[in-house]
Order: structure tokens, then C-alpha cells, then sequence
């Protein structure tokens, strides 16, 4: 696994440097790489979204920056630089003072992430409190109805008294990005946003995402399986797949020329939306199911089910390669493709 | 109209709220609201709407799983409200239901085999355990499952894989109509499209006639020939599908075709038009038209008179209760 150091090219002037994150899974049947070897970079500002089915490693990715990977689950290797510090060798009390004030996350379940015993104000407010001392309760108050109204929450005053069963599903995930953005963060991490929400509530929700992020310039790591909330909210995407990167890219470049077999196969086997009328074409298929964590193939962990697998797919496990030849762009922002095509259609890949 | 396979008039559901543990507090949901619908022959159907809208109810009572409040239902031309215990039981045999979990409608504690046997068994269709044993191994052959793994036990099978068993116990007695709630729903892009595939084939194979729910635009436009488009209880607008997204005339599927995230990143430089506020309580919709307190184009009539589903341009095949249809 030499793919990690070939990245050294790419700008370092990021906020949040992952470098080779590996986090397991002690079980019964034996160990689960849940991320293997992982690199993520994330820019300030910037919006980078990671893709990938059930399974793959996007959300262990992020909980293991913020230490919140529990027994039997461990991160065994890699380094993550946060504006210079390294996440990973915090102790409970370092980490637990970034979590939360630096760095922030919302998660796919409103209704479980919030306390049912406490008023949503009180929720929201208390976190800031923790972070920030010496803010009155009043203060810390005003504060609150002042992000309540930021993130679009009618009546915001009223609404500081509301427990969280009194909102709906797309009041209760604005009450937790108000939570997450009140000590105002470096990096928001959103852990499949709006996929618990109807559809027009998920357009407000990734509305007020991208306001937030122009105003505030907070940067946002996004985990998504949703292939269309990733194209319309992100700078720059990772998919993932079996606990490894397989393509990195700008979002313009990754759904114009998809170069990994997988990549491509995710999106061909989406209905469109917009598509033609006539006779209907059964839909690209990516054949058999993801790999069993514990028995991985020694090769690229795609192969089993990619069309273009020859045999040296099966016997070694390319790297992440330059693809940026392949799609002309050459020299533009870094195009890595974790398959042995991408050396095959261009010169050389990586030094 | 005839030449439907299932007719729904003002087919209606009440659910009565209790407020406590055994008092009903006297409020009711309209669960399921005055709806007419036609399905012909061999089409698909889809229903979509957000949560709340009914479509899962309506799905429920197409095939008599639960009773109507009030309305008429018919199936091939029969009065299926009327059927006795006996008959409707018979008839039944004809309708099946896929459901969205293939993780909870699934019984863990049975074999696969036993599963896909169930309704062959509680029908008494096929003599012995050999004839039946036959069948299974022949449904599970037509939607791509190993017959090998009959004696296995739900959970050893992945998701995709559970999905087709759910499948294969539907088709079990070879039935007419299937209503399909959510069948992809739970399931990653990449199995996703191996089971719509599989739905799309064994319609074609079986002459299978689908009514279609879900929330995914994306997936109703793929599967479906017509669409109905639910909102709080009521159909909001029907018509043939490519139709009905190229030019909604509703504004609410206006505003749902538009919110769906597209796998496309130049849709971000495309203003589209946000649909304000929140689903209306269903206790207590908004009087007249159900829409009007999301809709930005809602005049004082919209409050006054609930505007009726309206058939539209040739023989009526678009329909939209709207006083303002989009033109």
C-alpha cells in the first residue's frame, strides 16, 4: 500500500489532512478494515463530499477523525492534521475540545440525536456554553434565537421552548445545524443530512447548506450515498468502496468523465429523471453484491464485479493513479483513479 | 370506464387519533381521501408523495389488506367490497404485496423455502411438499436466487437478495396485481438497479399489472407509464408519466420534480424554485384546497373551494385539482 505517499503533490495549504486512515473492527468471525487506508483532504472553505453504498467506510471515515469509533471498532494507523494538530493522537480531553467548537457534525437522524428531555433551545445553548465560557445563560440565549433564525426556523423565540417532539423531521434537522454552527466551526461534518427527509424538505435543507456556507465559509465534509445531493452541493468528491478510495476528483470532472469502473457503474444505474420517452431500457446493473469485509480479494476489491477486470486486476491491487491524462485535463486539480486502466490509457500515472 | 383491471371511486380511509390509552380523542385522519383511480391491464401504476401523503394506505386497500371507510373498489370487474370472507380470500390470490424492508417482512426464524411456501400452503395449492418444493425452486430460478440456498435463513442473504425472496413469495400464487411499496427504498444504487430490472422483466414475463409506490421521482420515472401524484390524503395529479413531468400542472409536482437532487453538478447554477414551510398537520388540514398553505400561487378561492380532480386535454388522460393548473 505505497499509494498513500504519491500524494504529496496536492496543495497542503488544507484544513483537515487525512493521510492514510486505517480503522477496524475486532469481531468474532475476525477483523473488519471498515477504512483502510484512507487519505482526505479537505480545504478551507470547501465543500467536499464523500460517496459510497452501506458499507463502504464514509461514516466510520469521519467518526474516526472525531474519536467517536467505540469498542470493538479501533483506528489502527494514519494521521489526520487538523490546521496542524494530528486528531487522531488527542486524548479524550484534547478531542473533546475541538468536537463540537472546531469541528461539528449533523447526522441522518434528527429525531435520534436530539434529547427528548431537554428543550431544543436548551440543547443548542448548552452547547455553546460548554465551548465558549463565561456566556450568560441569557446571552448564550440570545445567541440561539439569533442562529434559530439563521438557519430558517420560523418563530424563532417561541421555538426555544419547543421539546423536539413538537417539530417535524425538517425543523428538528434546521434545530441540529443550528447546534452544530453555533460555536462556529472550521469544519461541519454532515453524515447523510437530509436522507431521512421528503424531498422538498431536502431541497430547503440543502438550500440553507449552501447559504451557510457562503456566509459563514465554513468548510463541510458531506457523506452521502445520494449521487445527486454530492453533484449539487460539492467542490471535490472521494467514492469509496470496501473501505478504500477508488476516485477522487472536482465534482465538474468526476461526473463528466468518470474513469473507475465504479464510479461509472453508480451512475449509469441511476434513473434519470429528465430521461427520454419511449420504450424503457432496462437500467445499467452492477452485477453480484459488495464484497465480504472479512474475505476481501487480493486484488482490486472491485474486480469481482467489474466488467472491464482482467488479470492483473485479480492478482495486485492498483494504487490511486493519475487520471487526469485521461480525461484532458491535465495539470487541473488532482483526477485519481484507484484502477490499472487509468495507467493503461496514459503515460506513466504516478512518480 | 372499463378496461380496468382495479377501479377505486371516492375510495376513502378514516383513522380515528386516540389521545390516551384507551379514549379516542374524537379526531380523525383522512388518511386516504375521495380518490378515484384506474389501472389498466398490464401498466404500472406509481404513486408518489411525501410521508403523510397516503400512498402506502391507498396501496393497503387496493388489495383489501385493510378495509375502506367508505367508497367502492372493483377488481377485473368484480364489486371486491361486496365479496364475502370465502370469495375475497379466493380473489386474493390475485393481489400481492412487495414491501419496502426486506429486513422486517421477513419472518428470521423460517427457511426461505418455508417462506416462498407460505402462500401455496395457505392456499393448499400443489399436493406435498415435493410439488411445492418444485415450485420454490422455480420461483426462486425466475427472480435470480440460487436454489441451492433453500434451507437458508433470511439472514444470510444481503439485502438485494432478501429483497427477491419478498419477490418470489409475491409471485408465489401467480397473481394479476402487485402493489409495490417502496420495493428499492432500503437498497444501495448498485442493487437498486438490479431489482427494478428483475420487476421490469418479470412484468413482461407474468403480463403483471404494478401499482407502484414510492417517493424517489427518479425511480417512478423509470418504472411507471401513468403516475399519481398524492398529497395529504388526495390525488394532487395523474396522468401518463413523461407527460406529467414535462409539464406539470400542478404546482406542488411542479415543485417535486424540481427538488429532486439530480447527478448532475451544473444543476447548481439552475434556480429552482423552493417549496416553502412544512407538510400541514393531517388532523387538521387546511380548508379548501389541502396545498394552498405551501402554494405561492394560491388566490382567496383556493381557501374557500377545494378544487375537484379535473380531467384535462384528450379523453381526459391528464387530471389535476388545482383552480390554477400551471399551463
Amino acid at each position: 500500500m505505497s499509494d498513500t505517499q504519491g500524494d504529496t503533490r496536492r496543495e497542503t495549504a488544507g484544513l483537515l489532512e487525512i493521510q492514510g486512515l486505517k480503522t477496524q473492527f475486532r469481531t468474532r468471525r475476525g477483523v473488519v478494515p471498515a477504512v483502510d487506508d484512507v487519505s482526505v483532504s479537505v480545504g478551507r472553505g470547501e465543500v467536499v463530499g464523500i460517496v459510497g453504498e452501506s458499507g463502504c467506510g464514509k461514516s466510520v471515515t469521519s467518526l474516526s477523525l472525531l474519536g467517536l469509533v467505540t469498542h470493538p471498532g479501533k483506528v489502527v494507523g494514519g494521521s489526520a492534521l487538523f490546521d496542524g494538530v494530528d486528531l487522531l493522537t488527542l486524548d479524550n480531553k484534547g478531542i473533546r475540545a475541538i468536537r463540537g467548537r472546531d469541528i461539528s457534525m449533523i447526522f441522518q437522524e434528527p429525531m435520534t440525536s436530539l434529547n427528548p428531555v431537554y428543550t431544543v433551545g436548551q440543547q443548542v445553548s448548552e452547547c455553546l456554553r460548554s465551548h465558549a465560557s463565561g456566556v450568560s445563560r441569557k446571552a448564550a440565549r440570545a445567541s440561539v434565537e439569533e442562529m434559530f433564525e439563521m438557519v430558517g426556523i420560523p418563530e424563532p423565540r417561541a421555538r426555544l421552548d419547543a421539546w423536539p417532539h413538537q417539530l417535524s423531521g425538517g425543523l428538528r434537522q434546521r434545530v441540529m445545524i443550528a447546534m452544530a454552527l453555533i460555536c462556529k466551526p472550521k469544519l461541519l461534518i454532515a453524515d447523510e443530512p437530509t436522507t431521512a427527509l421528503d424531498v422538498t424538505i431536502e431541497a430547503q435543507i440543502l438550500a440553507l447548506m449552501k447559504d451557510l456556507r457562503r456566509d459563514t465559509g465554513t468548510a463541510i465534509m458531506l457523506i452521502s450515498h445520494n449521487l445527486g445531493v454530492i453533484a449539487e452541493t460539492c467542490d471535490r468528491v472521494y467514492v469509496m468502496y470496501a473501505g478504500r478510495v477508488m476516485e477522487e476528483a472536482e465534482v465538474f470532472e468526476l461526473f463528466d468523465s468518470p474513469t473507475h469502473p465504479y464510479t461509472r457503474g453508480l451512475l449509469a444505474s441511476m434513473p434519470r429523471i429528465g430521461g427520454e420517452r419511449g420504450p424503457r431500457k432496462p437500467l445499467y446493473s452492477i452485477r453480484g453484491n459488495v464484497p465480504d469485509m472479512q474475505q476481501l480479494p487480493k486484488g482490486c476489491r472491485f474486480a469481482p464485479r467489474c466488467d472491464f477486470a482482467m488479470a492483473r486486476c485479480v492478482e495486485s491491487e492498483p494504487p490511486l493513479l493519475d487520471a487526469s491524462h485521461a480525461t484532458g485535463n491535465p495539470g487541473g486539480k488532482p483526477h485519481l483513479s484507484r484502477c490499472w486502466l487509468a495507467e493503461a490509457s496514459g503515460a506513466g500515472g504516478q512518480q | 370506464m372499463s378496461g380496468a383491471l382495479v377501479e377505486a371511486r371516492a375510495l376513502t380511509k378514516l383513522f380515528s387519533v386516540g389521545d390516551g390509552m384507551f379514549r379516542k380523542s374524537g379526531a380523525t385522519i383522512r388518511a386516504v381521501d375521495g380518490v378515484d383511480l384506474d389501472i389498466r391491464e398490464r401498466e404500472t401504476l406509481a404513486c408518489v408523495g411525501e410521508s403523510g401523503s397516503g400512498k402506502s394506505t391507498l396501496g393497503r386497500l387496493l388489495i383489501r389488506l385493510i378495509e375502506p371507510s367508505s367508497g367502492s373498489l372493483s377488481f377485473g370487474g368484480n364489486d371486491l367490497l361486496a365479496l364475502g370472507s370465502r370469495a375475497l380470500r379466493q380473489r386474493k390470490r390475485d393481489m400481492q404485496i412487495i414491501f419496502q424492508d426486506p429486513y422486517a417482512c421477513l419472518n428470521p426464524r423460517m427457511r426461505v423455502e418455508d417462506i416462498i411456501a407460505e402462500p401455496l400452503v395457505s392456499h393448499d395449492v400443489g399436493r406435498g411438499k415435493s410439488e411445492r418444493r418444485d415450485r420454490v425452486a422455480a420461483l426462486m430460478d425466475l427472480v435470480g436466487l440460487n436454489r441451492g440456498f433453500m434451507s437458508r435463513y433470511p439472514h444470510m442473504f444481503s439485502g438485494g437478495q432478501r429483497q427477491r425472496i419478498g419477490i418470489a413469495r409475491a409471485l408465489a400464487l401467480d397473481p394479476k396485481f402487485i402493489v409495490c411499496d417502496e420495493p428499492v427504498s432500503a437498497l444501495d444504487v448498485s442493487i437498486q438497479a438490479q431489482v427494478l430490472n428483475l420487476l421490469e422483466e418479470l412484468k413482461e414475463k407474468k403480463k403483471l399489472t404494478y401499482f407502484f409506490i414510492s417517493h424517489d421521482l427518479s425511480v417512478v420515472r423509470h418504472v411507471s407509464d401513468s403516475v399519481c401524484v398524492m398529497f395529504l390524503g388526495k390525488v394532487m395529479e395523474s396522468g401518463p408519466t413523461a407527460e406529467v413531468y414535462a409539464k406539470p400542472l400542478h404546482p406542488y409536482t411542479m415543485f417535486l420534480v424540481s427538488a429532486a437532487p439530480r447527478p448532475d453538478p451544473r444543476q447548481r447554477f439552475v434556480e429552482k424554485p423552493i417549496l416553502q414551510g412544512e407538510i400541514p398537520s393531517p388532523v387538521n388540514p387546511p380548508s379548501g384546497c389541502r396545498f394552498r398553505t405551501r402554494c405561492p400561487f394560491a388566490a382567496p378561492l383556493c381557501a374557500e373551494i377545494e378544487p375537484p380532480l379535473a380531467g384535462r386535454g384528450p379523453d381526459d388522460e391528464r387530471r389535476v385539482a388545482c383552480h390554477f393548473p400551471r399551463a
